[in-house]
C-alpha cells in the first residue's frame, strides 16, 4: 500500500468513524453484545423490531451467554467446553435464527437459549414456545417519508414486528398526511396493511 | 416421496436415466387408499373384516401390479390401472374374490391380488418375475349372530384398531388376538388363539379377562409427508453408495460397513425412571409401546439395513418381537418351517409379496409383545437353539429373564424431571445421542398415552404443554440411527419430524430423513452425526 492509498483509507476512516457501532460487551466480560447483529438482521430483512422485543432479545442473549459460562461445570451439562470465543463465533447465527423464526409464523418458535445451545452443538428436541409479537407487512402505494404508528414515528419499513392488538397508522410526506388506516396485529399469522 | 418411490428414485438415479412423470405408476399412497377403500366396501357387503396387517399385505401386493404394469399401453389397449385399480367395480370384484377364497376355500396356496389384477387385463404377473400364488397364512374367526351387529376392533398395544361393523368373519394373522365388540362401557372382549389356515368360532357369552388387555402388537404408522416438495439431493442428501453397495459389493463387505444399529439383531434398552414416581406402571408401559413403535418406523425405512436388525427389542420388562419372526416361530411349532428358516435375511415366499420391490428392510414393520403371549414363549423355550441371530437373545429374555447376546449397543431411556444433558426442560423436550441414550423430561409437558383397552393415561405436568409422545420418540430414535436435524441436512430438506423444534404440523417423515437414515447406516458415509458436533463431513485423507 502506498502513501496515497493510506491517505484515502485514513480519510474514509474519519468519515466512517461516526457510523461504526462501537463494540459493546455483556456484563464486563469479553462476550460481545448482539446489538449490531440485531441491527444487521433488521436491515437485511427490512423488518423493524419493536423496541421492547429488541431489548428483550439483547438482554436475554447476554444473560444466557453469561449463564452458559457460569454453569459449565454443572452436572449433566453437555456444554462443558464452551468458551467465550465459541460464544462470540455463533452470535450472528443465533440472532439471525431466532429473529427469522420469530418473523415466520409457519415455523415453530423456540427459546433463545435453545437456539444458543443448538448452535453450540447440543442435539436436543426444542420445546415450542409462543410468540409475543406479530408481523405486519406494509405496502406503500404512496411515497412517504415517515410512518406514525401507535403514536410513534418510524421510517417506512416494509415489515414491522409489533405486539399484538389494534394499531392505527398515518403515513406522511413533507409533514402532510397521505394515507391512514388501522390493522390488528396477530400472533398466528402476518397482517398486511396498505398505505 | 414415499418409501417405494424412494427405491424407484434411487434406481433411476443410479442408472442415470430420466423418466417422464406421466409414465410413472400411481403413487403408493393412492394405491393404498384405493385398495383400503375397496376392502371397506367389500366388508360392508360380505361381512368379512380384515386385520390391518392383512390389509397392508394386500396393498403392498397390489403395488407389485401397479409398479410393473401401470404404464401407457400399446395403442388400442386400455391402460392397466384405469381398467383395474382405478375402477371401483372391478377392484371390488377382485378383492371380494380374494377375501372369499380366504374365508371359504382356504387353500394352502392362494392366488395373489397382483396376479388377479394382472389376469384381469389379460396379462401374467409372472411376466414381471413375481409368483402368482402365495402361502395362505390367514386364520378365520367366525362371529356368532348376537355379536354381528356390534362394531368390532382389534386390540393393539397402543389401543384398539377399528375393523368395522356387521362382522360375519374376521381375517387375522396367526397368533393371539383380543377382539373388542361394542363401544363405550358396553364392550365385550374375546381372546382368540389361531393358527395359519385355522378357523375359530367365537362363543357369544365368553369375555376375556383384564389381563388379556396386555396382549398387543405395535404397527409402524405411515408417516410419509404429504405433498412433499422435492429436495435437492446434494451434500448429506446425496444418496450414498447405493448402486455399488447394492449391486457390486460383496455381501460380507457391505455387512462389515453397516453401523452397529443396522446389524444388531436384538437390543436391550434400560429404562431409568428419575421422576420420583410420576411415571407409574402404565406410564412405563406407554413408553415401552411408543418406543417400540418409533423403532418400527425407522427400521421399516432402512432398506440397506440387515434383515435381522433389531428383530428383538427389550424395553424394561417388555419384550417385542418382529411379527415376521413371531410368525415363523408359530410356523415352526406347526412344523411348517424348521429352525433354519428363522433367519430373517432369507425372506419367505409370503414375505416377498409384502415388501416393496423385494427389499428386506423397506417395509412397514410390526412388533408382537412376546412376553405377553404364553404360547409364543412356550415355543421359544422349547426350541433348544436356532441359527437366527435374534433367537438367542429372545430366548434369554423370555425363558431366563436375563439379557444375553443383546449386542454391544445397550442404550438407556432416561425419564427425568429436571435438567437433561442438552438443557433445561423449559427449552428442550428430549435429548438424543447418535448410537446412545435418550432423555425425556416430564416437566412442563403433558403426554397422553394410549392404553391397550382404548383408554388413555395422562402423564407429566397436569398444566404442561400437550405433546405427542410418539412424535418425540420417533424424533429421538431417529437420532439414535444417526439421522440429524432436518435443518442441517441442507439441499432444501423438508422440515419434518426431525426438525429442531417440536411442531405437530410437521410430524411426518420426509424422503430426506429417509435418505439420511440409509446414508447413516453405512459407516463410510462422508458425513457423521455426532453428539455435540451436529452433522460433520469427515476429513478427506
Amino acid at each position: 500500500m502506498n502513501w496515497q492509498s493510506l491517505t484515502i483509507a485514513g480519510t474514509f476512516a474519519v468519515i466512517a468513524a461516526p457510523v461504526v457501532a462501537q463494540t459493546t460487551y455483556c456484563g464486563g466480560t469479553e462476550i460481545v453484545a448482539p446489538a449490531p447483529d440485531v441491527e444487521h438482521w433488521m436491515r437485511k430483512r427490512e423488518t423493524f423490531i419493536a423496541p421492547s422485543l429488541r431489548h428483550d432479545v439483547e438482554t436475554t442473549y447476554c444473560r444466557e451467554a453469561l449463564q452458559l459460562l457460569a454453569t459449565r461445570s454443572a452436572p449433566l451439562n453437555s456444554l462443558r467446553r464452551v468458551t467465550v470465543a465459541k460464544i462470540n463465533d455463533v452470535r450472528g447465527e443465533v440472532i439471525a435464527e431466532y429473529l427469522s423464526n420469530y418473523a415466520d409464523p409457519t415455523r415453530a418458535m423456540r427459546t433463545l437459549r435453545a437456539v444458543f445451545r443448538s448452535h453450540l452443538g447440543v442435539q436436543g428436541f426444542s420445546r415450542p414456545v409462543a410468540r409475543s409479537f406479530g408481523l405486519v407487512r406494509m405496502t406503500y402505494r404512496n411515497a412517504i417519508d415517515r410512518l406514525e404508528l401507535r403514536d410513534r414515528i418510524f421510517e417506512p419499513w416494509p415489515r414491522f414486528m409489533l405486539s399484538p392488538g389494534d394499531a392505527a397508522f398515518v403515513g406522511s410526506r413533507g409533514g402532510r398526511a397521505v394515507c391512514r388506516g388501522r390493522f390488528t396485529v396477530l400472533l398466528s399469522a402476518p397482517v398486511a396493511a396498505v398505505c | 416421496m414415499d418409501r417405494s418411490r424412494f427405491a424407484l428414485f434411487v434406481a433411476v438415479a443410479a442408472a442415470g436415466a430420466s423418466v417422464a412423470i406421466a409414465q410413472l405408476p400411481p403413487p403408493q399412497g393412492s394405491v393404498e387408499a384405493l385398495v383400503r377403500a375397496s376392502i371397506r366396501r367389500v366388508a360392508a357387503q360380505t361381512g368379512i373384516l380384515v386385520d390391518p396387517l392383512i390389509t397392508q399385505a394386500m396393498t403392498q401386493n397390489a403395488l407389485i401390479f401397479t409398479g410393473n404394469f401401470c404404464y401407457p399401453p400399446p395403442a388400442g389397449l386400455p391402460e392397466p390401472c384405469s381398467a383395474t385399480i382405478n375402477k371401483p367395480v372391478v377392484l371390488d370384484r377382485i378383492v371380494n374374490d380374494y377375501l372369499t377364497d380366504l374365508v371359504q376355500r382356504r387353500p394352502t396356496q392362494v392366488e395373489t391380488l397382483a396376479a388377479r389384477l394382472a389376469r384381469r387385463v389379460g396379462d401374467d404377473i409372472g411376466r414381471a418375475g413375481w409368483p402368482d400364488h402365495e402361502p395362505n397364512e390367514v386364520a378365520v374367526v367366525s362371529v356368532p349372530a348376537p355379536l354381528q351387529h356390534e362394531p368390532v376392533a382389534l386390540q393393539g398395544a397402543s389401543g384398539p384398531t377399528t375393523l368395522g361393523a356387521r362382522a360375519r368373519f374376521i381375517l387375522v394373522r396367526p397368533g393371539r388376538h383380543v377382539l373388542v365388540f361394542g363401544t363405550g362401557t358396553s364392550i365385550m372382549r374375546q381372546v382368540v388363539s389361531v393358527t395359519a389356515l385355522g378357523r375359530v368360532a367365537l362363543q357369544p357369552g365368553a369375555s376375556g379377562s383384564q389381563m388379556a388387555a396386555l396382549v398387543g402388537r405395535v404397527d409402524a404408522p405411515s408417516l410419509n409427508c404429504p405433498n412433499e416438495p422435492t429436495a435437492e439431493h446434494i451434500g448429506p442428501l446425496a444418496i450414498f453408495n447405493w448402486g455399488r453397495g447394492r449391486y457390486a459389493e460383496r455381501a460380507t463387505l457391505r455387512q462389515a460397513n453397516l453401523t452397529a444399529f443396522a446389524t444388531q439383531p436384538a437390543i436391550a434398552i434400560r429404562v431409568v425412571e428419575e421422576t420420583a414416581g410420576t411415571c407409574n406402571r402404565y406410564c412405563l408401559r406407554g413408553f415401552s409401546v411408543a418406543f417400540a413403535r418409533a423403532i418400527a418406523v425407522w427400521r421399516g425405512g432402512c432398506e440397506r439395513c440387515g434383515g435381522n436388525m433389531l428383530a428383538v427389542i427389550k424395553i424394561g420388562n417388555n419384550v417385542w418381537l418382529d411379527v415376521r419372526a413371531a410368525d415363523r416361530l408359530r410356523a415352526l411349532a406347526a412344523r411348517r418351517l424348521t429352525t433354519n428358516d428363522l433367519d430373517l435375511t432369507k425372506p419367505l415366499a409370503s414375505e416377498i409379496q409384502r415388501t416393496f420391490a423385494g427389499q428386506q428392510g423397506a417395509a412397514r414393520v410390526s412388533y408382537d409383545q412376546a412376553d405377553s403371549d404364553p404360547a409364543l414363549s412356550a415355543i421359544v423355550c422349547a426350541t433348544p437353539s436356532a441359527p437366527a441371530p435374534w433367537f438367542g437373545p429372545l430366548k434369554s429374555a423370555l425363558c431366563s429373564a436375563s439379557v444375553i447376546g443383546f449386542g454391544p449397543l445397550r442404550p438407556t431411556l432416561a425419564l427425568r424431571n429436571a435438567q437433561m444433558s442438552c438443557g433445561a426442560p423449559e427449552d428442550f423436550l428430549a435429548c438424543g445421542v447418535p448410537g446412545g441414550n435418550v432423555e425425556i423430561t416430564l416437566t412442563g409437558s403433558r403426554y397422553s398415552i394410549p392404553l391397550p383397552d382404548g383408554t388413555r393415561a395422562a402423564i407429566g405436568a397436569s398444566g404442561g404443554q400437550a405433546m405427542n409422545l410418539s412424535t418425540v420418540l420417533v424424533h429421538e430414535v431417529g437420532h439414535w440411527f444417526g439421522v440429524p436435524h432436518s435443518e442441517v441436512a441442507g439441499g432444501n430438506a423438508v422440515l419434518d419430524i426431525m426438525s429442531q423444534t417440536y411442531d405437530p404440523r410437521r410430524a411426518c417423515l420426509s424422503s430426506a430423513s429417509n435418505i439420511m437414515l440409509n446414508n447413516a447406516a453405512d459407516k463410510r458415509w462422508s458425513y457423521t452425526a455426532r453428539s455435540m458436533m451436529g452433522l460433520r463431513r469427515r476429513s478427506v485423507r
